[in-house]
């Protein structure tokens, strides 16, 4: 079982200037899926819907989680500068609609991660719904958003998994963003896990599973922007150090128990 | 369809063997992944880990690719500017008597950047006289060393050289590249390791499909990778222009005739 925990679902014209139909919605996305053969995608709001809150496009994905309730999968995303605004759409998207986590990325509300007064009710709400985390990390916006300042957030709450998006990667090499932090971090606290979003380079993801195994590294695509089939490829068949248990666990296997499938 | 890699590298890098790739990645292990792949050939260049010995071990193992397999690869020569006349000498020597096909540059080899004009000049001179392209690393963890507003900087006084512009100034000075590559008529760019759609399609609609390469970066990235993201990931482009970017392009930049 083949499951991709980082995606995106709804309206961003970026995606039309790739040929790709908007908005791009349930439909597109299973007929996407059955072509390059996964089996289920986690798929958050993109950040330009920012301005609305993320609400039409949260509307979308909701409405793709009903229709195709074992291939979809609902991030919900906020900005926890709207306060208890922010806490009562979380908890709807949740608990009336069936979303599996909170996605978080500073820039939507220009703040940083170790800002805890703002972030601690957004973190004690997920608690209470028992959801994962996601944390967006690395990128051009590394320093808002580090590995270590997910792990001080996680060793405060020890009951909620949190997710370090990217690996705290970004582009060619690893710039920008925050490698050198994720394998320290990761061994810190068990309730860590990351995802493979935006990062082909083999040497890296091979290393962060030689340090910690592979029970808590995720499968993640960036898709649409850029294809989701290929981080399939790219852990299935070119990391050859990868055992078949390793490789089933990373492709699909965690994401089944981090979203309690 | 004739694919051809822009952006690979042959050679020895103790960090293979982490993912299960052999050090060093010769002649055979390539043929193997292009013939998987679907890859009629690649541009390779040695691996940065051998800077400590000026290339040159890795540089054989290229010289010997090309000699005994012509039409599947293609030589990078890479340079460290400053050992001034030993690195033209070099040049001459991989280009002139064993079949090298283009110079590589990466600021990080030799400690240097692009605005560097008193050292990278009489490179470029040389480049310029033996009438090849040379490929500039740009972007990238010390991208204030070498941007793609740097490369036109060289483009614009060494106009009979074709500069290609690694990775698109990806990650970090990507945004320079349009304006760059519309005012540089001689500038192309290789996409290694980029798989954000919208950073190429944003060249693509800017300057057409004729100064775009395919590159992978393997063994760092799966050269199978880059290949599928234009053959099936790139959905506003039509037969002709992945036929461009896959190989066209390449087949005319570096003179091959197939």
């Amino acid at each position: 079982m083949i499951y991709d925990s980082h995606a995106y679902l709804g309206n961003n014209p970026v995606w039309s200037d790739i040929g790709l139909n908007l908005p791009f919605d349930g439909d597109e996305w299973v007929k996407l899926l059955d072509r390059v053969g996964i089996d289920g995608v986690l798929t958050a709001p993109p950040g330009i819907g920012a301005d609305e809150d993320f609400i039409p496009d949260m509307d979308i994905i909701s409405e793709a989680v009903k229709r195709y309730p074992d291939r979809i999968f609902g991030f919900a995303r906020i900005n926890p500068r709207k306060g208890d605004m922010a806490l009562n759409e979380l908890r709807k998207r949740v608990e009336d609609q069936g979303f599996k986590a909170l996605k978080m990325n500073t820039l939507d509300g220009n703040y940083t991660l170790d800002d805890k007064g703002l972030l601690y009710p957004v973190i004690e709400t997920a608690a209470n719904l028992k959801i994962p985390v996601f944390f967006h990390t690395g990128d051009y916006s590394f320093p808002t958003c580090t590995p270590s300042m997910v792990s001080s957030i996680a060793k405060d709450f020890s009951q909620v998994n949190f997710i370090i998006g990217h690996m705290g990667f970004g582009g060619v090499n690893g710039f920008p963003g925050s490698t050198e932090e994720l394998i320290p971090c990761m061994k810190s606290s068990q309730n860590l896990f990351t995802e493979t979003a935006g990062v082909f380079k083999a040497e890296f993801i091979q290393d962060v599973v030689d340090s910690i195994g592979a029970d808590r590294v995720l499968l993640g695509s960036n898709g649409p922007y850029s294809p989701n089939e290929l981080p399939k490829i790219m852990i299935g068949k070119h990391m050859n150090k990868l055992t078949d248990t390793e490789k089933s666990l990373i492709l699909g296997g965690n994401f089944l128990r981090v979203f309690n499938i | 369809m004739l694919v051809y890699d822009a952006h690979g590298y042959l050679g020895s890098n103790p960090e293979f063997a982490k993912y299960g790739v052999p050090s060093p990645l010769g002649e055979y292990d390539w043929l193997k992944l292009m013939d998987k792949q679907g890859i009629t050939g690649a541009l390779v260049a040695p691996p940065g880990a051998g800077a400590k010995d000026d290339f040159r071990p890795d540089m054989e193992l290229i010289a010997k690719a090309i000699k005994n397999h012509p039409g599947r690869f293609y030589g990078y020569t890479r340079v460290k500017p400053r050992k001034g006349k030993t690195a033209t000498d070099e040049i001459r020597y991989w280009i002139q008597d064993r079949g090298f096909h283009a110079v590589k540059m990466n600021t990080t080899d030799d400690d240097y950047t692009l605005a560097d004009r008193e050292l990278i000049d009489p490179i470029l001179e040389t480049i310029q006289d033996l009438k090849v392209p040379v490929l500039i690393h740009t972007g990238d963890s010390h991208g204030e060393t070498c941007s793609p507003n740097m490369v036109a900087d060289l483009a614009s006084d060494f106009r009979d050289v074709t500069f290609i512009i690694g990775h698109m100034g990806y990650p970090g000075n990507e945004n320079e590249l349009l304006k760059v590559m519309i005012k540089s008529k001689n500038t192309v760019t290789e996409t290694a390791s980029v798989f954000r759609r919208a950073v190429i399609q944003n060249i693509l609609d800017g300057i057409g499909y004729d100064r775009v390469l395919m590159g992978s970066n393997e063994p760092y990235s799966p050269v199978g990778l880059a290949k599928s993201l234009f053959n099936e990931h790139m959905n506003s482009l039509t037969a002709k222009n992945r036929i461009a970017i896959l190989g066209g392009n390449f087949m005319r930049v570096f003179g091959v005739n197939k």
